[in-house]
């Protein structure tokens, strides 16, 4: 397939085409822009692509995406690190950070549990999740896993694994989409959200 | 609900059609394969986001064309106007748009428009698999109740998710991994089951009924609801106990045996079953009481009367039921009726607008 009689940005097309949420056509459209763009422009940014993959790491006690170890949400002093909220991605933090509700700590599971796709509890961050109620600091861990069967699966699977640890469990309200994502709800549903958790029976 | 105009580009065999009912009940006649029942269709699509023949959206575009598009403006019992319309381009998803808008969802489509279909296959309802009868309770509740919907969405994933954990033997410790899902599986599998006792016990008086006015003197219909889950479970509580205690034989079949998805419904004539003793006529003249039951019960449910969409049903019911359903049929809402004869849709729907297909297959308003 050669559209463009020029194969770097058949391949930059392409590449782009493996993005989220990008299709054949607005590959093409930011292909072309950056071809428009400045050099220093498109040189920032791919210094920041191979920064970003050469820097950021995952945070041995949470699992954030962060550059320092560990990442500043777990060194902060001021947070309360007697909370522990449990989401299944990386975005999901920003998202509740955002809200400005939440002054305890994260938990990063990176996905949900899914027999279909092979995820296993062994997939997921579970076992540090474990690890990190070992000292008895935390009192109490919120899971606001996404409200689909998976991230509800998710939720129990987890309530269940640490009912005997001495913490309070409670799962985030749902105030939000049923069958939706945590990414697609807005923030003052989120803050409601868990404003509003109940204790997982 | 009554539809006052509608327009189809490239649908099925239509490259354009427009046609403008103003509310009233719509008579089409003509012979067969011209397209009665693709109109139909569209009406069906619009309000439920489907088609009643087939789960494959590119089937539905015009042959060597790649976007169709369904356009309809209704009134509402209360007054006031609202506009639906449906366009797929194929390789893409369908797209619903209410009153303008895009839906984020398709699903929050559903139901804006209650509509009734019957069609010939419907026998199917009262004489084939459980799974048809499940079917057509779930059809109607889709349309009535937006969480039913979900509910009924969340269980194929749940049973999706719960089949693959029987099948992947090599897995230890099982239980512990089947846990959340059977708590999930009992508490969708209790709301459904919930939803689908109420809904019966709506529909059963109803249907009775309409029987009795299809066939006077007749037998009497019983609808009976036979939860998957258990007559005699009464709790969330007591469903995830019988999934428990059926996860041995689960994991040896490899398949999930306590859920709605095993639901049926028995109905039957002075307490004989009509899917086994049933004739040909009585399977008929119980498919239309379920469905003048489903419309009842969703006019019911959203105060506002659905559209009956009956296709080719005159046919194959004699003079006196014809009458008697027609009767019946005068006092609900708005009806499009399809026929292969004239006369027999110009009696049962004197005040109905008629249209017919012409040479060259145009389809044509009578005056």
């Amino acid at each position: 397939m050669t559209v463009f009689q020029a194969p770097s940005l058949e391949s930059l097309v392409s590449e782009l085409t493996k993005l989220p949420g990008v299709g054949k056509k607005s590959a093409m459209r930011i292909a072309f822009h950056l071809l428009r763009s400045p050099r220093e422009e498109v040189d920032a940014l791919a210094a920041y692509l191979v920064d970003v993959k050469e820097k950021i790491d995952l945070c041995t006690v949470c699992g954030n995406y962060t550059e320092t170890e560990p990442c500043e949400l777990c060194k902060d002093p001021r947070r309360d690190g007697r909370i522990i909220c449990v989401v299944e991605q990386p975005s999901d933090v920003f998202l509740i950070e955002s809200t400005g509700e939440f002054r305890g700590r994260y938990h990063v599971l990176h996905g949900a549990l899914s027999p279909i796709e092979g995820i296993r509890p062994e997939s997921l961050k579970i076992g540090e999740l474990v690890a990190r109620l070992q000292d008895g600091e935390v009192q109490e861990v919120i899971l606001a896993t996404n409200p689909t069967v998976e991230g509800d699966a998710t939720a129990f699977y987890i309530g269940e694994t640490i009912k005997e640890r001495n913490v309070n469990v409670s799962r985030i309200a749902r105030g939000i989409p049923m069958g939706g994502e945590l990414e697609f709800s807005d923030q003052l549903t989120l803050a409601r959200a868990l404003k509003g958790r109940r204790g997982l029976e | 609900m009554r539809l006052e105009s509608l327009r189809l580009n490239d649908f099925r065999n239509y490259a354009e059609l427009s046609i403008e009912p103003g509310g009233e009940s719509v008579a089409i006649w003509g012979p067969n394969g011209r397209g009665k029942t693709n109109l139909l269709e569209a009406v069906f699509l619009l309000g439920t986001t489907r088609s009643h023949r087939t789960r494959k959206d590119p089937e539905l575009v015009r042959f060597g064309e790649r976007v169709f598009n369904v356009n309809a403006t209704y009134v509402r019992d209360g007054g006031g106007k609202t506009s639906l319309s449906l366009g797929y381009q194929t390789g893409g998803r369908k797209k619903g748009i209410v009153d303008g808008k895009e839906v984020a969802r398709l699903s929050e489509m559903v139901g804006r428009c209650g509509v009734v279909l019957v069609s010939p296959e419907d026998v199917e309802i009262t004489s084939g698999e459980p799974e048809r009868r499940r079917h057509f309770l779930d059809l109607t509740l889709c349309s009535v109740d937006a969480v039913y919907l979900r509910r009924l969405q969340e269980l194929a994933r749940i049973l999706k998710q719960r089949g693959q954990i029987l099948r992947d033997s090599w897995e230890s410790n099982r239980a512990r991994l089947l846990e959340p899902w059977d708590r999930q599986l009992a508490a969708t599998g209790f709301e459904i089951t919930m939803a689908r006792r109420r809904a019966i016990e709506e529909l059963a008086p109803h249907v009775a009924a309409a029987y009795a006015g299809l066939v006077p003197g007749g037998e009497a219909l019983t609808v009976r609801y036979r939860p998957g889950i258990g007559q005699e479970v009464e709790t969330e509580e007591a469903v995830f106990e019988k999934i428990v205690a059926r996860r041995e034989d689960d994991m040896r079949l490899k398949r999930t045996t306590v859920g709605p998805h095993r639901d049926d419904i028995a109905m039957t004539l002075d307490e004989r079953s009509i899917r086994s003793y049933g004739s040909r006529g009585q399977h008929r003249s119980a498919v239309l009481g379920l469905k003048i039951g489903a419309s009842r019960l969703m006019r019911d449910r959203l105060r506002e009367e659905p559209i009956l969409l009956l296709d080719d049903v005159f046919t194959e019911l004699d003079a006196g039921r014809s009458d008697r359903l027609a009767g019946m049929l005068g006092e609900a809402g708005q009806v499009f009726a399809t026929g292969t004869e004239r006369a027999g849709l110009g009696r049962y729907f004197p005040g109905a607008i008629r249209f017919s297909f012409r040479e060259g297959g145009a389809l044509l308003r009578e005056e």
